[in-house]
């Protein structure tokens, strides 16, 4: 399943909505994430990716292409979203690196950290293709 | 005429700055300053204490000057005893502590440069790159005068280690003693601490009145000023969070409501999004991260006033919005009358405070559940928190570096200054146990803990005799996961490397030397094995067996290794 694509952010529900663990961590998380993956023209990816999910009461409950209004942006080039996805990169330190920046309230982000880190786990599951040379 | 030797002239120079501990070993070099403290040094309250290695001297001498804010002093004979003392000098310039290292030197007129003197060494160039000065003490007549030099520069400005390397015939030569001119302290250095403009104190009220929600960030200055009322009553009364660099831990008290653990997730989140920074001291490198954002807010957004007595701290990371050259202990005492004189005066804290706590807290769980856990193997916070309650607010606590630091760090909460000792800046292995004795010496009344991984005691396992022979009851926590375990936690996919060691039961060496000791592999046996080893009368020691692969796990190791490969990976 390619990275962002509609089967891909299916898979993502299924698999989070199905996780105990993961549902203890963020059953209070009711915000909504924007994520923009930069273009790498270098690599073949010619333009920004940008999607967006909402987390209500620990569930995921809805996602979707291109920019709305929501509760955190997270940007970073495609190679640092494809290092995190093949769990060559934690989301923590690649923020702390500033690979990935945030906008949004940090005490928010980091009060949640823990859920952040099994969501991510759980992404990390999918058989995920890459776009352009990252195939 | 009366005589006095360059060992004599070196023992009062040192004397009459209070010196009370020379640490190091002897070599032959040394004997007729050696011979010195014996017969003129010990009545006037010096005492030399010796130590098992040099790096153990040095380390003693960093701590000493820590606890006190006075210089501590340490000694290796030419060669060998100098060479060993770098890694304990090293410590003490990145933690920027007063320490005066002596190195004896073979013959003047054989040295510098060498002509083939066993041992010969060019000391000065060794220490020169981890020394604030150094120096050759060239003739006897020098002595007082490079004495009063090496303390005044020690302790000026950002403190940190000198050198003095004194050739051996200069310590055996004799001379007329009313050659030599002994002064007091006030009659070479400064007594008083610069104090900041009244414009600077102008522009940081005006700062701070368009401030919605300012934060007080205090460094080691705090600690070396004294200054610990007038920090409590800056942050009560602009009611700001304060937040403190690892070292400065104890300046402002943890459990007051304004105070948040240091590098915590509550300590970040005011960090970032403070509209205002007071920083006391700090340079915001690596362990402060940068000083930028995530960690800290953007130079849009933020302001900052950075108060520091060096002025090459300044910006050093990150643009300021105001610079203050001037001791922060002056700089927070001319503030404070200015803000009562405008009659500045906040109520109560911006609301935002209350979610830093809450995120504090739910970042912390992890750690008190951890503090509490039942596991076989022990899990490595649960000694941690055993020896937290166990003893009183009083104590001193040594952290030694590693997982065992990362584990401790955010559980220990230090109430009062001048009560904690780790290594930050330098990220150094193996000071801890040396640091704990000399604390202990320092204040024999005040109970000294050490907590310590087992890679890291073993760098200095054989200051365990100092310990015996000075007769020093501290209590020695070993967390003993039979690895280097934070290396090994970076290790790829399993992939270990040179990180596994055999598995040494601490206990029976400590036994060995003197010691009490005890072996505990049970979470349950902690509290009593620490009750029977802090009653021992004498040093003790547990070799606490924790849980290898929870240790390898420890929360936020990730934050650090982004800060640590910044850019790298």
């Amino acid at each position: 399943m390619l990275l962002g694509s509609k089967e891909w952010w299916d898979k993502a529900m299924e698999i989070v909505n199905s996780d105990e663990e993961y549902y203890k961590l963020a059953k209070n998380i009711n915000k909504s994430y924007t994520f923009k993956v930069l273009a790498e023209p270098e690599n073949g990816i010619n333009e920004n990716i940008i999607m967006g999910y909402k987390i209500e009461n620990g569930k995921m409950t809805d996602h979707w292409e291109n920019e709305r209004p929501t509760d955190f942006v997270i940007s970073g080039p495609y190679k640092v979203w494809y290092q995190i996805i093949k769990g060559k990169l934690g989301p923590v330190k690649a923020m702390t690196m500033r690979k990935l920046k945030v906008k949004g309230s940090l005490p928010e982000m980091l009060k949640y950290n823990k859920a952040t880190l099994r969501w991510v786990d759980l992404l990390r599951t999918i058989e995920t293709e890459f776009h352009g040379n990252y195939e | 005429m009366t005589k006095i030797s360059g060992a004599e002239a070196l023992l009062k120079a040192l004397l009459m700055e209070n010196v009370r501990f020379v640490f190091g070993i002897p070599g032959g070099q040394w004997i007729p300053f050696l011979d010195a403290i014996h017969r003129l040094g010990r009545k006037e309250g010096l005492e030399f204490i010796m130590t098992r290695h040099e790096q153990a001297a040095a380390h003693m001498a960093d701590a000493y000057s820590r606890l006190t804010n006075d210089v501590g002093v340490c000694l290796g004979t030419v060669g060998p005893g100098a060479v060993d003392l770098v890694p304990g000098v090293f410590e003490a310039f990145s933690e920027s502590s007063a320490v005066l290292v002596l190195t004896v030197q073979v013959q003047s007129w054989k040295a510098y440069p060498d002509t083939g003197s066993t041992q010969y060494c060019d000391h000065k160039g060794l220490f020169e790159s981890i020394t604030k000065w150094n120096a050759v003490v060239s003739h006897w007549r020098r002595i007082p005068e490079l004495v009063q030099r090496a303390f005044r520069t020690a302790l000026s400005g950002t403190p940190g280690p000198v050198h003095l390397d004194i050739p051996v015939d200069v310590l055996f030569y004799e001379g007329n003693a009313d050659e030599l001119i002994f002064l007091p302290p006030e009659n070479y250095r400064i007594q008083e601490k610069p104090a900041p403009s009244p414009k600077a104190i102008d522009k940081a009220v005006e700062m701070i009145l368009a401030s919605e929600n300012p934060l007080i960030h205090a460094g080691g200055a705090v600690q070396r000023s004294a200054a610990f009322q007038e920090l409590r009553d800056l942050a009560e009364r602009l009611q700001a969070a304060v937040t403190t660099t690892v070292y400065a831990r104890g300046v402002f008290p943890a459990d007051h409501p304004l105070s948040f653990i240091p590098m915590g997730y509550g300590a970040i989140s005011a960090q970032a999004e403070a509209d205002l920074v007071i920083d006391l001291g700090a340079r915001l490198c690596a362990m402060d991260m940068w000083g930028r954002e995530p960690g800290w807010g953007t130079p849009e957004e933020q302001k900052l006033i950075q108060v520091d007595i060096n002025p090459e701290s300044i910006a050093l990371n990150r643009k300021v919005d105001l610079a203050v050259q001037a001791d922060v202990g002056e700089f927070l005492r001319a503030l404070l009358n200015r803000l009562k004189q405008k009659g500045v005066k906040r109520e109560k804290p911006n609301k935002r405070l209350e979610q830093y706590r809450e995120t504090e807290n739910v970042w912390l769980e992890e750690f008190l559940e951890g503090g509490e856990s039942n596991a076989v193997p022990i899990h490595p916070l649960r000694p941690v928190a055993e020896f937290k309650n166990y003893f009183p607010d009083d104590a001193i606590v040594v952290l030694d570096g590693g997982n065992s630091q990362v584990w401790a760090t955010y559980l220990i909460r230090i109430n009062r200054p001048f009560s904690f000792l780790a290594q930050s800046d330098s990220g150094m292995l193996g000071g801890g146990l040396p640091k704990a004795l000399a604390a202990k010496l320092t204040f024999p009344d005040r109970p000294v803990y050490l907590l310590t991984g087992d890679g890291a005691f073993m760098f200095n396992v054989q200051e365990l005799e100092t310990a015996r022979r000075l007769n020093l009851p501290i209590v020695v926590g070993v967390l003993n996961d039979r690895a280097w375990g934070m290396i090994k936690a970076d290790q790829p996919d399993g992939r270990y490397i040179g990180v596994d060691f055999y598995d040494v039961d601490f206990s029976q060496v400590a036994r060995s030397f003197g010691w009490y000791g005890e072996r505990v592999k049970e979470p349950s046996e902690i509290r009593e094995a620490l009750k029977r080893a802090a009653k021992s009368g004498g040093p003790a020691l547990l070799d606490i067996l924790v849980d290898p692969e929870v240790n390898l796990k420890v929360p936020d190791l990730e934050t650090l290794d982004g800060i640590w490969l910044d850019e790298v990976i």
